[in-house]
């Protein structure tokens, strides 16, 4: 009896340290990138700034926005990581854009 | 031996589901998961679904693998009345496996389907009487799953709700187990402003309706969520037995249908109809075999007069006449298009703009593009399902 009884208390407190575990490391994924795109969450002109700067670059290359997924917004541009999706895997391309004419760069590291 | 046998055979409507969708081809919403296209819903289904991206039989392996968890559910919804004949027992499960619902979503890779089933675990637990407590954490880590499964999973939150609230834990552990999945799930948007770009252009979809049209067309999401007759029953036995969890999650869902409507959201329905079922049934046992015969027969009822299946693809022909002619470079498609041209496509899709035809192979047009007419070196295929025109080779 008392074994059975261990035997569910050890099950739980397993299933507790995963939980506790898997929630933080989805914190430590998503806070940094949560963070480097705050200002489309606080600045109003930053999120119209970037839509109009993905949208023109869309409209040129004939990327579709779904393939843009942005990572980073900085002084002068943003950082997006390119995917062209389609069946088979996919080529995943870091790219700079300017706001100031929509240049497209390839990314620094 | 019986049970081996009802478990082949469910196996085998599985399968025929599967096929069924297999044949109209990938839509736009199920190319979006199968792709691993960030939007609308959290990554947890959509990066499994694409795992096996560029195999032949992926979409086919999908489609059999989601109709079979569907389908093969009806035996949770048995345990829920173990009690009962197993004539009653097949009945019951009759009601789940011919909804209009499930006989129409379950072979879609789609998220609403799996849904449905996350919420059809959680009445089970719910109505159980088996003592959960010590499973609390793994509940709880389903509830994440199911969250990062799809947005929609929130609205069975009540019963997640109800459920941890039944056991015997503290109340800081229920506050943990239910609100951190919620709050990672909030984190999780504020990174992907894609996603909550799409959930407000879905909120305003059918912003130029009335409310009785609106009530009307979610009200009509809901008889095909239980075929009109697990409908009534469902809701009957909800409010004649009626339980916090149950009662809010059936107005979260139609509210959220109400407000973004799409036919598929009808499966959601279905989990909680099935919970009113059974606990409207406990109280009544002899009505289920006309509850279990009912459903089907109203499905095809349905089925005959009101439900329309998609048209099959374009896509598949179209990218074949493309793939023999063994060229390289984009696609470019004129025109509004969904996702399944990715799917079907073996190369790069881009929007069509005329500047881009020199690294092109092929332009589908799917709006006129007179232009084309003047291009030298691209030919007409007649033999396409839609205007195609492929570049001459040197």
């Amino acid at each position: 009896m008392d074994q059975t009884l261990d035997r569910h208390q050890s099950w739980t407190r397993v299933g507790h340290a995963l939980f506790i575990g898997i929630c933080i490391v989805i914190v430590i994924v998503l806070v940094p990138r949560a963070w480097a795109l705050r200002p489309l969450i606080l600045e109003a002109s930053a999120r119209s700034q970037v839509q109009r700067t993905l949208q023109a670059v869309a409209d040129t290359q004939g990327w579709l926005l779904s393939g843009l997924l942005l990572r980073d917004i900085q002084e002068d541009g943003v950082i997006v990581e390119h995917v062209q999706h389609h069946a088979g895997p996919d080529e995943h391309i870091c790219r700079r854009i300017l706001f100031r004419d929509a240049r497209i760069l390839p990314c620094i590291d | 031996m019986y049970r081996l046998i009802a478990i082949i055979g469910l196996q085998c409507y599985a399968v025929a589901l599967a096929l069924m969708q297999m044949r109209i081809g990938v839509r736009t919403d199920e190319a979006k998961y199968v792709l691993d296209i960030p939007y609308p819903h959290p990554p947890f289904a959509r990066f499994i679904l694409n795992i096996l991206d560029g195999w032949t039989y992926h979409e086919l392996f999908w489609r059999i693998v989601l109709a079979t968890i569907v389908v093969q559910a009806a035996w949770f919804i048995a345990d829920m009345v173990r009690a009962e004949r197993p004539l009653r027992r097949a009945a019951v499960m009759l009601a789940w496996l011919g909804s209009a619902a499930v006989l129409y979503q379950a072979g879609t890779i789609m998220m609403a389907p799996l849904t449905a089933i996350q919420g059809l675990m959680f009445v089970w637990l719910l109505l159980s009487d088996r003592t959960v407590d010590r499973y609390a954490p793994w509940i709880a880590m389903f509830w994440l799953a199911s969250l990062f499964t799809a947005y929609q999973a929130v609205l069975f939150g009540p019963l997640v709700l109800a459920l941890f609230l039944r056991m015997d834990i503290p109340w800081k552990r229920v506050a943990l187990y239910v609100g951190i999945p919620v709050i990672l799930l909030a984190l999780y948007t504020l990174t992907n402003p894609l996603a909550a770009a799409s959930m407000l252009s879905h909120a305003e979809k059918d912003a130029a309706q009335t409310l009785v049209e609106r009530l009307l067309q979610t009200s009509w999401i809901a008889v095909l969520g239980g075929s009109g007759v697990l409908t009534l029953v469902g809701v009957l036995g909800i409010v004649y037995r009626p339980r916090f969890g149950l009662i809010v999650s059936l107005l979260l869902v139609f509210l959220y249908v109400f407000l973004s409507r799409y036919d598929y959201y009808a499966v959601l329905f279905t989990p909680l109809f099935i919970a009113g079922c059974v606990r409207l049934l406990r109280a009544l046992p002899h009505d289920a075999l006309a509850v279990g015969m009912g459903v089907p027969i109203s499905t095809m009822v349905l089925a005959s007069q009101f439900i329309v299946l998609p048209t099959v693809s374009a896509v598949p022909a179209t990218m074949a006449l493309i793939e023999a002619q063994e060229g390289k470079g984009d696609v470019l498609i004129a025109g509004s298009f969904g996702h399944e041209w990715q799917f079907g496509s073996s190369w790069p899709i881009r929007r069509y703009h005329s500047s881009l035809l020199v690294h092109a192979q092929a332009v589908i047009c799917l709006s006129p593009c007179e232009e084309m007419m003047q291009q030298p070196r691209w030919t007409h295929v007649e033999s396409a399902p839609v205007e195609l025109w492929l570049k001459e080779r040197p």
